[in-house]
């Protein structure tokens, strides 16, 4: 950052740089402390409540807290999570008769992973046809 | 000379060319974008979705579909004939696709992510898709857009074919990002209950507030160098133009951006929830150009360099742009390499 005091500007447009590299320098170093950042929170807040208090807008009946709002975040991602899981499963189960009896395909790549089930199934299958035939 | 009498002069020199430069920006008239030929081929609920011409056939060309922020107009990226990527990457031989978005009305206050996500994204891959006859698109994401192209290509891996993010957000929380901090203590309930849908003079106050000295006095200050210089007067009108015209944001999806992102930085920790699926960008394995500017205030070259730890691809390569955050769209360096870097990184995986 530029001192103005060190400033070596000639004309007077320089100088009018040099104190708005000085004053952008500065205020980029407040602007990230909690403080700074805490207040600009309020002021938006306080805008809000004015707002609200001339009667714009509609106050929400409940707000929650931020670590509420946190916990919230965290259960959702946990609930997408499960709910992903269970959809594997299921699909899983799914998969595992139709490679039984799906014979004569071809397998493709997905199916190959599996097929060392599907194949012993299809191996028991033919164990117990046996002695019928 | 004495040194007094010369601040005098330079005062005075300073003060007529200003105003000289005023007096030409009020005659300049119209300063609208010129923007470059298109035809509307969906519009839904909530956008449209422009195709833009070239004299050649479109077919064989590589489609890119741009998604910009929902913060600001995408108007920016074709101000005028030469400042504008999209006729750049047109010249590039590009089959360019926009999502516009629409201004959210009152009654879509509720309007979630997932409704731009997961329907309205969705919904244009597919109409491009189908207009081309193919089943994979090249997706260029800007600033928010970046992040919404993000969780879109981590939802629907097989839609995507190749993934360009421009100064997007991914980390929202590195120590150097002041918006970031700004927002952190925003009651971001009683704020939508408030507004319904956010202003977006509010947003664009507090962008300004970013760097109050240089876009709240001297930007204006230095009209003198462009005193007796029409096209750079009009240049810099359709780019105030630009800045005021900020649309307001519809308030479920505002508080879910900032809450879920800038509050909670979920993406990042696989906790981001859309249309009840995790965000997970390791799902991202198609080849990826992240584009940041190193001197970018409002999302900060450390918040979106971050991806290359998060997704899932081999293929992963960085472009950086020595400037900031508009100038990346607008500036004869960026209009000089970014769109070609762009269109090459692609043909090469096409």
């Amino acid at each position: 950052m530029k001192s103005i005091e060190t400033s070596s500007a000639t004309n007077i447009r320089q100088f009018y740089d040099d104190w708005i590299e000085a004053g952008e320098a500065l205020f980029r170093e407040r602007a990230v402390t909690t403080q700074y950042a805490r207040q600009v929170g309020e002021w938006i807040n306080a805008q809000v409540d004015l707002n609200l208090a001339f009667g714009i807008g509609e106050a929400p009946v409940c707000v929650d807290p931020r670590d509420l709002k946190a916990a919230l975040t965290e259960a959702e991602a946990r609930e997408a999570q499960l709910r992903s899981e269970l959809e594997a499963l299921k699909s899983r189960q799914k998969t595992k008769p139709a490679r039984a009896t799906s014979r004569g395909k071809a397998p493709s790549k997905t199916s190959q992973s599996i097929r060392t089930d599907a194949s012993s199934q299809r191996e028991t299958t033919l164990k117990k046809s046996r002695p019928k035939s | 000379m004495t040194s007094a009498r010369k601040t005098a002069e330079d005062i005075e020199a300073f003060t007529e060319k200003l105003s000289r430069s005023l007096s030409q920006i009020r005659q300049i008239g119209d300063s609208a974008p010129s923007r470059s030929p298109h035809e509307i081929v969906l519009t839904g609920d909530g956008f449209r979705l422009l195709r833009y011409s070239t004299d050649q056939p479109h077919d064989k060309k590589p489609a890119v579909l741009i998604v910009y922020a929902l913060v600001n107009r995408p108007w920016v990226l074709d101000l005028e004939p030469k400042r504008s990527m999209i006729a750049r990457l047109l010249e590039r031989g590009m089959d360019v696709f926009l999502i516009e978005w629409l201004d959210p009305k009152a009654q879509d206050r509720n309007r979630s992510l997932s409704a731009y996500i997961t329907v309205m994204i969705d919904q244009c891959v597919d109409a491009v898709n189908t207009a081309r006859r193919t089943s994979r698109l090249n997706l260029l994401g800007v600033c928010q857009g970046g992040t919404l192209g993000l969780c879109y290509a981590a939802l629907f891996p097989k839609k995507i074919k190749n993934l360009i993010t421009m100064v997007t957000p991914v980390d929202f929380q590195t120590e150097d990002n002041v918006l970031s901090q700004w927002v952190r203590e925003v009651d971001l309930d009683r704020l939508v209950g408030c507004y319904g849908n956010v202003p977006g003079a509010l947003l664009n106050t507090l962008f300004v507030s970013l760097q109050p000295f240089r876009l709240g006095s001297k930007k204006y200050i230095d009209l003198i160098d462009l005193a007796d210089n029409p096209a750079r007067l009009k240049t810099f009108a359709r780019m105030e133009q630009w800045i005021a015209d900020s649309p307001d944001q519809a308030g479920t999806a505002f508080n879910e951006f900032v809450g879920n992102l800038y509050q909670r930085n979920a993406l990042i920790k696989d906790k981001f929830v859309v249309d009840n699926q995790i965000v997970n960008l390791s799902n991202i394995r198609c080849p990826v150009l992240n584009i940041y500017a190193l001197a970018d205030h409002i999302v900060p070259a450390s918040a979106s360099k971050a991806l290359a730890n998060y997704v899932g691809c081999d293929d992963y390569s960085e472009l950086t742009f020595d400037g900031g955050h508009i100038g990346i769209y607008v500036s004869r360096q960026a209009q000089q390499r970014i769109p070609a870097s762009i269109a090459r990184w692609i043909l090469a995986r096409s």
